[in-house]
Parts: structure tokens; sequence; C-alpha cells
């Protein structure tokens, strides 16, 4: 394979990567956390 | 002024203590909040919410003070998010917060009567008060020669100037928070010292019904606040504040207001589109001339057409909107600092309001023309989360500029040289049409969503008209640069993936080169083999694209936008242009074999896609389909970049893919029935 195709290839792989990281993060914010402390929304419900 | 019994709070055995900060919005507070806590500061967000809680720690007296910086408010009238945290943490409701032990109010000497307001709700909580007095320097320019002392008398609370920035003030009013925090006595309402109201374990109430005792008790702040106010506040000159008001009843005025008004507009808009776009030239010179250089410095490869074709087309095209977003920030900071927005947006907001805008949106709909970035981060001025998030919903279907390649290509191609009556352009019309059609699905879609998911009352008509200033070049400027660089890092991170990604499934899998054979010229005469070049290169390109994995996702989608009059060629342009609208002229161009140079008022390119044939030997395009394209143009949601700042701006993905849905399915229905509307009435 020529060094040029497998740079660009990285560098492909890397942007996938990227994305994919950066949508699994959002993701990942819908779903509550297990533990938390009392800065990330966990304790809402005792609010009033 | 009548007085009462003086009573004392239960000692506590805790021993950090708390304190709070609390003021209306730009009083100074946050200024203050820094110089008290210097570095030593943590920001979250209140449980469950987005209002921010900025907590930090003061070292006072060799004691580390727990500082609670507020949200900005007018009142504790609790009818905003912000007003409820704000009277949660004063009431000890807020988990793992205690109860504040004093609160540092701070009060804007230039807008006494409105701050005090604030000053009197935190007092009925019965927590030690101690007012911090800024914006001095402002009130004595405004010739307000302000009676601490006497304030403090009346008020029965120390009341401390202080010049947070220069650091005065700062030891008194230390001295005199750690002195209310200790202090057993809680503090005196000398304004609800009446027979009729009953204090009952520290709460007030009134033995009146609710509503007559709520104005009762306004009515009851007020008129202690006047009397403070005319007590301890001389108006020295009362010139400059006439000469501030006469200008304000100008550029306020139902009419004059609004031509003066419509003039800066102008300006804005001469700014965007005009003087934007040497710098925009010269950058995009700058990226093409890039181009060239690495197309020809590095050996023919992938990487070579990854760097050029990917990553330099890719990024310079939007980088090339930098001078756009410098000078709207520009405008944007000398008009918020000078005082002008407010004037603006008080004018606006009666005309904003019946479609249940706040008036603060109209500035951020304006930035919307140029680029809906700046316009959506410009939604941050609105308070209100609910009117922001209105107003962000609706800024991208104002026509920015990515779209107008669009709108001119598809007018240049079917409509040029047309007129009505013999002189008015068919294409201005069509032009000013669509931009007229934006704004006009904007405000029926902020009236819709205000009354449905985004119900809210109605914004209240209060709105503070600063001093008018001259705008703090540095600031200005500060404010440029960080916008810059914001721009500039999502366009090394997001802009950079995606234009990656997107060249990649243009560019893969490859097409197997063919040669092409080409036939004698009229005159028999052999092609040269430039032109023979030419037209294998033509080829390769369009069977690339046909074959490329967009290619085939264009054929996917050809089923759902056949009814739209659009074949799978423009399918394939209008998924490349979901990363950016304007990349639907350089994909048609590949497309269409007339090479990605091509501008899109070129002859050669609107003459393919008017020679534009489908299998069966009609034309793919006619008027009609060009003004379908442009119909789903105004409305869909296009741009990448805008999709990753309505996500940050609103801190949801459900709210980002919310909006681009519905404007998906918007844009989709308005050019179905521009199509098949047009076609039942005999435009096909």
């Amino acid at each position: 394979m020529e060094t040029q195709t497998i740079i660009a290839a990285i560098i492909i792989l890397a942007a996938l990567l990227y994305v994919g990281s950066m949508l699994l993060k959002r993701v990942k914010s819908f779903s509550p956390k297990k533990a938390c402390g009392n800065e990330c929304g966990c304790e809402a419900k005792t609010k009033n | 002024m009548k007085t009462e019994k003086q009573i004392t709070k239960t000692p506590t055995s805790k021993k950090e203590i708390t304190i709070a900060i609390a003021g209306n919005p730009n009083a100074g507070k946050t200024t203050l909040f820094n110089v008290l806590t210097g570095l030593r500061q943590k920001i979250a967000n209140y449980p469950g919410v987005t209002v921010e809680r900025k907590e930090g720690i003061w070292k006072l007296e060799g004691e580390s003070l727990q500082l609670i910086d507020l949200p900005g408010l007018y009142s504790l009238d609790v009818t905003s998010l912000d007003e409820q945290i704000a009277c949660d943490v004063l009431t000890g409701k807020v988990p793992n917060l205690p109860q504040p032990d004093a609160v540092i109010a701070v009060v804007d000497a230039t807008n006494l009567e409105r701050n005090l307001y604030l000053v009197t709700q935190i007092l009925e909580f019965r927590i030690p008060v101690v007012v911090a007095l800024t914006m001095m320097d402002s009130a004595e320019k405004q010739s307000l020669q302000i009676d601490a002392k006497k304030m403090s008398e009346l008020l029965q609370v120390p009341v401390i100037p202080v010049i947070a920035s220069q650091k005065q003030g700062i030891q008194e009013l230390s001295s005199a928070v750690m002195k209310a925090a200790k202090t057993e006595t809680l503090p005196h309402i000398p304004w609800l010292a009446d027979s009729e109201y009953i204090l009952e374990d520290d709460e007030i109430h009134l033995s009146l019904s609710d509503d007559a005792a709520a104005n009762k008790k306004i009515f009851a702040r007020y008129n202690f606040i006047s009397e403070v106010y005319q007590e301890s506040v001389k108006q020295l000159n009362t010139v400059e504040r006439n000469v501030s008001e006469k200008i304000d009843g100008f550029l306020t005025h139902k009419f004059f207001g609004l031509i003066i008004l419509v003039g800066i507009l102008l300006l804005v808009f001469q700014t965007i589109f005009s003087w934007a776009s040497l710098p925009m030239d010269l950058l995009e010179n700058a990226f093409g001339a890039l181009g060239d250089f690495v197309r020809t410095t590095l050996p023919e490869g992938m990487l070579n057409d990854l760097i050029v074709d990917g990553i330099i087309a890719g990024v310079g095209g939007v980088l090339v909107f930098l001078p756009q977003i410098l000078l709207l920030f520009l405008f944007l900071s000398i008009l918020e600092d000078t005082g002008y927005m407010a004037r603006a947006a008080f004018l606006l907001d009666k005309l904003m309001s019946r479609f249940g805008l706040h008036g603060k949106a109209f500035l951020p709909l304006l930035s919307s023309f140029a680029c809906a970035i700046p316009g959506i981060m410009a939604t941050r001025t609105i308070e209100n989360p609910k009117d922001r998030l209105a107003t962000i919903m609706i800024a991208p279907f104002m026509s920015c500029s990515a779209r107008l390649p669009v709108y001119s290509l598809m007018i240049a191609t079917f409509f040029a040289g047309q007129s009505f009556f013999g002189f008015i352009s068919v294409g201005a019309v069509l032009m000013l049409a669509m931009y007229a059609f934006g704004v006009l699905t904007a405000i029926i879609a902020a009236f819709i969503m205000k009354r449905t998911i985004l119900k809210s009352p109605p914004p209240p008509f209060v709105m503070e008209l600063p001093p008018y200033r001259l705008p703090n070049l540095r600031t200005v400027f500060q404010n440029m640069l960080t916008r810059a660089g914001l721009f500039l890092k999502r366009a090394g991170t997001v802009i950079l993936a995606i234009s990656i990604i997107l060249w990649a499934i243009t560019y893969f899998p490859r097409t197997a080169n063919t040669e092409v054979l080409m036939a004698n010229d009229a005159n028999g005469n052999p092609p040269s083999v430039e032109e023979i070049q030419k037209a294998n290169e033509d080829f390769r390109q369009s069977e690339q694209i046909k074959n490329s994995y967009a290619g085939r996702i264009g054929h996917v989608i050809e089923p759902v936008i056949q009814p739209l009059g659009f074949d799978w060629k423009i399918g394939v342009a209008l998924i490349a242009s979901f990363a950016a609208r304007e990349v639907l002229v350089s994909t048609l161009s590949i497309i269409y074999n007339v090479g990605k140079d091509e501008n899109e008022e070129s002859e050669t390119l609107i003459s393919a896609i008017k020679d534009a044939k489908k299998e069966d030997g009609t034309p793919v395009w006619t008027p009609l389909t060009a003004l379908t394209l442009m119909v789903f143009f105004v409305l869909a949601m296009q741009c990448m970049s805008t999709v990753a700042v309505v996500r940050r701006e609103t801190n949801s993905w459900a709210w980002t893919l919310f909006m681009v849905g519905y404007m998906t399915i918007l844009a989709y229905i308005a050019a179905f029935l521009t199509y098949q509307g047009g076609k039942f009435l005999g435009f096909g």
C-alpha cells in the first residue's frame, strides 16, 4: 500500500473516531448517572 | 417610620460561614464576586436545572467563608427559574447548601430605586444584609450625590460604597459582612411595621386576602424606597439627564426611532454583504492558492486529494466567513456598549411580543441573515430560557449568506432577463420573496411554539435603558477575539472531521479509469489531446460520484425526493449540502461534468443544468424545479455547524434534533406543495 493511502486512511479513521466519540458522549448525556453529587441534577426531585 | 420589636435569630452551631451575593443584572455582582474570591471558584449548575451555580471561597480574617453568587434578578417574586433558585438559596431549601448567614446586596448607584426593591425583599427573609453600593463613579457623572451614611440609617443595614475593579471599599465591606454574619439580631423591616402585618415564626403575613396582601406589600416597599431615595440622594445637575432623556425620546419614537433603526440596520447589512467581501475574497484566494500549492507540491495520490478537496476545501469554505463573524460581533458589541441595543429592543418589544417573541430577539434574528451561528450565539442576551429557545428555533429560517449562491444559480439559470411590467426584475422579486418567506415562516413558527411547547407568560414590558456610553474599545475587541477563537476552534475540530468524512463518502469506492471515445468535429478534425484528457476527467468524476457511497445514497433517496421533482443527482447535491448549503453548487458542477471550479453563474453550469435530461429524455430541471429547490433551501436545516451551535447553546440533543426534524419536514412539505401545486396549475 502507498504511503499516501496509509496516511489518508489514518486521517479518515481519526475523523470517524472523533465524530463517533463526540456522538457517544452526547448519547451518554441522555442516560441518568447512577451515582453523582448534587451538581449534576440527581437531586432535582428534592428541590422545592 | 414605624418601628417593630427587635427579634434575635437562633444561634447556630455550624462553623463555616455562608454568604450570598445578590443583585440586579449588570449591577457589578460578578466583578465583586471575582475580587472577593480570586481564583478560588467553582462553577456548576443548581440541581436539575441549567441555572449556573457559582461558588467561591472568601478568605477573611483568617476564616474561609463560602461565597455564593446568586443569579442576577430584579425581584424575588418567583416568576422565573432564576428567582425560584434565589428564593430557595435564601431560605436554605437547596440540598447541601446551608442558608446564608448574610447577604451582600449589590446595588447599582445609578439605578437606586429599582435595585433597592430587591434589597427590601431580601430583608423580608430576615437575613442580615450588607449593601455594596457600586457604580458610584457613574452616579457622580450623572451628578447624583448619594449619602451612604444616611441611606444606611434609613435602611438600618450597613451601606458601603465600593469600586470593585479598583478594590476600593473592599476592606470596609469585609468588616461589615463579618459583623453581619455573626450578629444575632435579625434585620428590621420598617415598611412592614404596620398593624396589618403579623409576625409568626419569623414569617410575615397579612391579615388580608392574598392579592390585596401582595399589592399592599409592593406599595409599602415602594413607599419606603421612595422615602429612602429622597432623603439620601440629591440630583445636582439635571441638564445631562435631560439630554439623555431627549435622545431616548427620539431613538424610541414610534416613527423616527424606526427610521434610525432602519438606517443602522442598513449599515449592518452593508457591512456584512459588502465590507466583508474583500477579506472574504482574499481568504478564498488564499485557500485556493494553498490548494494549488499542495496539489502541485505533493505527489498525486489519495492524501493529495484528501488535503486539497477534503480538508482545504471543506475547512477553508467555512473559514472564509470569519470576516463576517468578526464584523458582526464588532457591531453587536458597539451597539450593546453604547446603550443603543437596549433602545432598539425597547422599540421593537411591543411588535415582537404580539408574536410571542422577546424584543431582544430582534438582533439575533438580524444577525442570522449573515449566518445563523453568530445569530444563535447572540441569543445569550435573552434572559428568559423559553424566549431564548424560541428565538434559537426560528433563527435558521433567516436566509443566510450561504443560501445566496443557491438562489443566484437558480435565478440566473431560469429567471434571468425576465421582468414584471417591463422594469421589475423577476430575479430581484424572487430573491426578496425567498427572504420574506423565511421571515414569515419564522414568525408563524414562533407564534405556534410560544403558544404550545414553549408556552410562557408574555415577556414583561420592563426594560432597563442604560446610560449612553462611548464603547470601550478593549471590551469590543476582546469580544471579537473571543468569538473568533471559538469559531476557529470549531473549524479546526468538528468541521474538519465532518469535511474529511464527507470527502471520503464521495471518494469511495474508487471507480476504474475508463477511456472516452470522442468523435471528430463537424469539419472532420480529430479531438485534441487536451480535449480527450478533459473529457476523460469529466467522465471519471461523473462516474466516481455516481458510484460513490454518496451517489448510492442519492439513488436510495431518489423515491423520496421524486415527488419534489428532484432526481438522484440533485439528491446527491442535497446530501452534500446538509454539511453546508453552498456545497450544492460545487456538487452540481461535478455531477454535470463541468468541474468543481465553475462558479454558480458560469454559463457552462447554467447550460449543463438546462440541458440535463432524465433517462426518458425529459428535462431534469424546469423553472418549477428551481423554485421548488429554492423553497426547500429557505426552510431546510442544512448546516452542520448551526446544528452543532444549537446543541451547545441549548445544551440539549432533544431540542437540536427537534429543530432539524421540524425544519426538514416543513421544507419537504413546502417543496412538495410548490412542485405539485405548480404542476397542477400547469407550470410543470
